[in-house]
């Protein structure tokens, strides 16, 4: 009868684990149940655009500052060296920004690129699982970075056909920077996705397993 | 990220109650870092940048030390390159224009064409992580340009001389240390001579520019 109450407490303990970011390659305890889901979609209303309800109102805003000033500097200052140094500036303020802090607070994920022993790097993924992100959040970050990188690569077509040499430059730093990121970010959203797939396939068979346990040793 | 201590040892501390991260591994350092607040982010940057320039002021020849290089970032060559071609456009005769796209050129371009050269004669280094050391030894140039440009009426040009060419040896020596540890013994000497060629020609500009 004892073994029995040990038993038992110990499977009531398991379900309730406290939860823990979800490490990339080792197959952790089960997290809570209720995961959020995250829609990929962008959704067009305005509503979704309302700083009042945004979690990180300071991260959305500057989401959009670095990569505007870079443009409108961009645009300004045309073919000058000016427009040189202040797109490259901006464009690595935002750069950085967005991968550090930016994308950290308003989607939850980040991404590296690692170097390792014999020079050859390696892309990583980070994300928590149970982590709720907040549709005007996401929309602002995604918004945001699928714009600018699709003005630039517009900038930079056009400048390709018209052949001028610097704005052509400004325009390929200031997309492959952009490029990058929204790559790095949807790379990461995939394998996100990916995680909670295997997550929740993880928990749905402990779950059954403990349960049959329970149901058997009774 | 590869290393131990992201910002315990640095010049700035965090103000975030301290996490050991001695004790975990890289991929706990990362999770964890999702959550952390902007400061410590800032800060951790921070001082990678300050750990690189105090290499490059100090070079070390011992590789486990420069394990901490492999972080590359591109903060350093860009404000560097930055306050080069500034400074050097100050007092010249020609247009600072020409000055600031030439000088950003050779750096960069420079750069680039090292490390294709040391990368196609078979060395293990990555693309920026080499870009990254390259731009951040030109420190000890950047320091020298300053100091000529600031206080030109009290140089004659022997003196000039002389503290370029100081500044000269001391960015060759520290990436030196660096690159030819990524090279085999017999090609060394042919990956190591462009980065002489390269300081060189940005010092001779330091000196007639």
């Amino acid at each position: 009868m004892e073994d029995d109450l040990h038993f038992k407490i110990q499977m009531q303990e398991m379900p309730s684990a406290p939860s823990k970011p979800l490490i990339q390659t080792s197959t952790d305890e089960p997290t809570k149940l209720s995961v959020a889901s995250t829609s990929e979609s962008i959704p067009l209303q305005t509503s979704n655009y309302d700083l009042n309800h945004a979690s990180h109102p300071k991260a959305c805003i500057f989401t959009f500052l670095f990569k505007a000033l870079a443009l409108i500097f961009y645009l300004i200052f045309g073919d000058s060296i000016w427009s040189f140094i202040l797109v490259i500036i901006f464009s690595a303020f935002d750069f950085w920004t967005v991968k550090n802090i930016t994308g950290r607070l308003l989607v939850g994920l980040k991404w590296e690129n690692i170097i390792l022993e014999d020079g050859s790097s390696k892309w990583e993924f980070y994300s928590m699982p149970n982590k709720q992100v907040n549709a005007v959040d996401k929309t602002f970050f995604w918004t945001a970075q699928l714009g600018f990188t699709l003005a630039w690569a517009i900038f930079t077509f056009s400048n390709m056909i018209s052949f001028t040499l610097m704005k052509f430059v400004i325009d390929v730093i200031g997309l492959s920077l952009c490029w990058t990121n929204l790559f790095g970010y949807y790379k990461c959203n995939g394998d996100h996705k990916k995680k909670m797939k295997d997550l929740q396939g993880d928990i749905t068979s402990k779950v059954v397993t403990q349960f049959v346990g329970q149901m058997m040793s009774k | 990220m590869t290393d131990n201590h992201p910002f315990g040892s640095g010049m700035f501390q965090g103000q975030a109650k301290f996490v050991d991260y001695a004790h975990m591994n890289q991929q706990e350092v990362q999770v964890n870092t999702l959550d952390e607040p902007v400061l410590d982010t800032l800060l951790r940057d921070i001082n990678m940048i300050l750990y690189k320039l105090s290499y490059v002021i100090i070079p070390r020849m011992k590789e486990t030390q420069g394990r901490k290089l492999r972080n590359w970032d591109l903060w350093g060559p860009l404000l560097l390159s930055l306050l080069l071609a500034m400074t050097l456009g100050i007092n010249s005769n020609q247009s600072s224009d020409t000055i600031f796209g030439t000088i950003f050129i050779i750096m960069w371009g420079g750069s680039a064409v090292i490390t294709v050269n040391a990368k196609l004669l078979g060395g293990q280094v990555s693309f920026f992580q080499s870009v990254c050391v390259l731009g951040y030894c030109v420190f000890p140039i950047n320091v020298a340009a300053v100091v000529i440009t600031f206080l030109q009426s009290y140089f004659g040009f022997f003196l000039r001389l002389v503290i370029v060419g100081v500044a000269f040896l001391w960015s060759t020596f520290s990436s030196l240390s660096f690159m030819s540890s990524m090279m085999n013994e017999e090609k060394k000497v042919i990956s190591v001579y462009p980065i002489f060629l390269f300081y060189m020609f940005l010092s001779w500009f330091c000196i007639f520019i």
